[in-house]
């Protein structure tokens, strides 16, 4: 407890028994202890912390299992999509959440811009740092996406394959 | 006014439907890797969190609400337009590893930002990817090693920190692997430049300096620091707490410092007061320009582009997965815009124009001035040990006092070395009715 870094914020009780909220465990922090101190965080993400909290409180258990289970079925529903292009087929067989890598026949990067033209950011192209893979393409759904956003991404990729396979 | 934890207005099955998918799914999770038990999480419905969560914003002192001045810290007043159009959705919800063809807005945008920065601070080069000034601490040191490591100039492990610095600043030192040596500042605020002479050798890898500094005074002998320092062969680094004192009016690249952080959320206009987040935004003389932190933005003809490892082969790395906090940057690009040349300068204008009206008023009313003989920056100290001799009222006692009274405490006991001190900043937002009615 006495070695993590930046803030923790404590609940206690005060005089008249009430709880209130303080920092504490301050000694390890640097504006205390200086050059000893665990960490030189000072400034932190606060309202990042404050909005996930806030999120997780509208949710529960319930809904985030639910934005969950969503998630994984747009993404499975959007790579059974994209698969069935010519062209494209999946990298891995093993249990996925929320996001899918594709292996496509030819580079990635010119088959994103011809899909940004249409107005699609079609994933991204993890071709270079995964250079093993070949030309891989890592997309992913969460529960925002429709599936009629999904039907146009795959007409999108299969009109942009073609095109481009009908130009080489 | 006390409010139950979010978990204490939770009652079994309720949630905030609107918020979330409704249609019901069957779970795809194998069930080997499936939680046995759900999460405790509040189960409480929208308009309860609602409730909630305004009700404890509003237990808050904030800029908003309140005058806040909080010395070091610069919460001034963060336009609503810069917040307004930082939330434009199509900056919101770019991603940021879209093709840069669809980026070339926001590229544009961070490109002319790091110009602007260059511009005000005087420095060759700025990198925007730091998340707060810790990290622009760290990326400041860590260029500064890289830089004397590039040399192999290997014994340059110690950094100097006057006696009045931040405590980021030694601990920052030491999260790089330096050592920590202190000098003292001098009775009337300058740093004692004979201790700095003793101080330097071929162990100096540089000093860390706040200008104006710590106590509120702007340092008289920093070209003297600046000579002594490099003469030695080490480095300065600029701590950009204090930058709304000087916006266009001094530049710390032309005071002879080789690295500068910047806390864009201070001087820049974010609100940073829940704790953050901020931006650490940090700028380099000539000769850290190959190390600084990577992505960077760069310009080819008409097209922007970011500049990675291959552009810049000696980097110190990477801070952040991506670009820093780009909505804490986007703040800080609008806000620039807003003020223009000649608002930049009306800030540190009124900011010292404030602080100084504000130290002559309290002097008036009875108030010991810790450095009474020295022009006050944007911020000034008062001691209060006459108080806590004479009544037993010490700092702490006027600082919740203060609080009783609509108005944030000070920074209190900080500098460390002036004894019962609140250190006051007005900043340059506050009109002269509510500096009086603080007075």
């Amino acid at each position: 407890m006495r070695q993590p870094p930046s803030r923790i914020i404590g609940r206690t009780l005060d005089l008249d028994g009430k709880s209130g909220f303080t920092p504490t465990l301050q000694a390890r922090e640097q504006h205390i202890r200086r050059s000893k101190a665990t960490s030189n965080i000072c400034t932190n993400q606060g309202l990042l912390v404050t909005a996930a909290t806030i999120y997780m409180s509208l949710l529960g258990a319930k809904g985030l299992a639910q934005v969950a289970a969503t998630s994984m079925q747009r993404t499975q529903q959007l790579v059974d999509a994209l698969i069935r292009v010519p062209g494209v087929r999946l990298a891995f067989d093993r249990p996925r959440f929320h996001e899918a890598v594709l292996l496509l026949d030819r580079p990635v990067k010119p088959v994103l811009e011809a899909l940004a033209r249409r107005g699609i950011v079609g994933g991204a192209d993890i071709s270079a740092r995964y250079p093993s893979l070949g030309a891989a393409l890592l997309v992913c759904a969460t529960e925002t996406r429709t599936l009629a956003d999904i039907e146009t991404y795959a007409r999108a990729l299969a009109e942009t394959m073609r095109n481009s396979a009908a130009a080489a | 006014m006390h409010e139950k934890l979010i978990f204490e207005h939770s009652a079994p099955g309720r949630s905030a439907d609107a918020q979330y998918p409704q249609v019901a799914v069957e779970s795809l999770v194998p069930t080997a890797l499936r939680r046995a038990a759900p999460p405790l999480l509040p189960e409480v419905s929208e308009l309860q969190a609602v409730r909630h969560f305004t009700r404890l914003s509003q237990l808050n002192f904030s800029i908003d609400t309140h005058f806040y001045p909080l010395g070091s810290c610069t919460m001034k007043y963060n336009p609503k337009a810069c917040n307004q159009y930082a939330m434009l959705p199509e900056l919101l919800n770019r991603h940021p590893l879209a093709p840069e063809s669809t980026g070339q807005g926001i590229l544009q945008i961070l490109f002319e930002l790091q110009e602007m920065l260059k511009e005000v601070t005087g420095m060759r080069g700025v990198s925007l990817t730091p998340m707060a000034g810790a990290q622009g601490e760290f990326a400041g040191v860590a260029m500064i090693r890289a830089y004397h490591k590039a040399r192999k100039d290997f014994a340059r492990v110690e950094i100097i920190v006057p006696d009045a610095a931040h405590g980021t600043n030694p601990a920052t030192a030491t999260m790089c692997g330096c050592t920590v040596r202190e000098i003292p500042t001098q009775a009337n605020g300058d740093i004692d430049l004979e201790s700095l002479q003793a101080a330097v050798g071929p162990q100096t890898a540089g000093i860390m300096l706040t200008n104006p500094s710590t106590i509120g005074v702007f340092e008289r002998h920093i070209d003297d620091v600046r000579r002594i320092v490099h003469e030695a062969g080490g480095l300065l680094y600029y701590d950009g707490a204090n930058l709304n004192a000087i916006l266009g009016k001094v530049r710390p690249g032309d005071m002879g410092f080789d690295v500068i952080h910047m806390n864009l959320h201070k001087t820049f206009s974010t609100p940073h007061g829940g704790g953050g987040p901020g931006s650490g935004a940090v700028g380099v003389s000539e000769r850290l320009l190959p190390f600084m932190p990577v992505p960077v933005v760069g310009q080819d003809g008409d097209r922007y582009r970011w500049l990675d490892e291959k552009d810049l082969p000696q980097t110190i790395g990477r801070l952040s997965n991506f670009m820093g906090n780009t909505g804490v940057l986007l703040r800080a690009y609008i806000y620039m815009r807003m003020l223009g040349r000649d608002g930049m300068q009306r800030v540190s204008e009124f900011a010292t124009l404030n602080s100084n009206y504000l130290a002559a008023r309290l002097q008036t009313a009875g108030f010991e001035l810790a450095y009474p003989e020295r022009r006050a920056s944007h911020e000034f100290i008062v001691t209060l040990r006459r108080e806590a001799r004479e009544w037993g009222t010490n700092a702490m006692d006027f600082a919740k006092r203060l609080l009783d009274y609509g108005f944030h405490a000070p920074t209190t006991y900080f500098p460390l070395l002036v004894p019962e001190c609140l250190l006051i900043e007005p900043t340059e937002t506050e009109s002269k009715e509510e500096l009086d009615s603080f007075v």
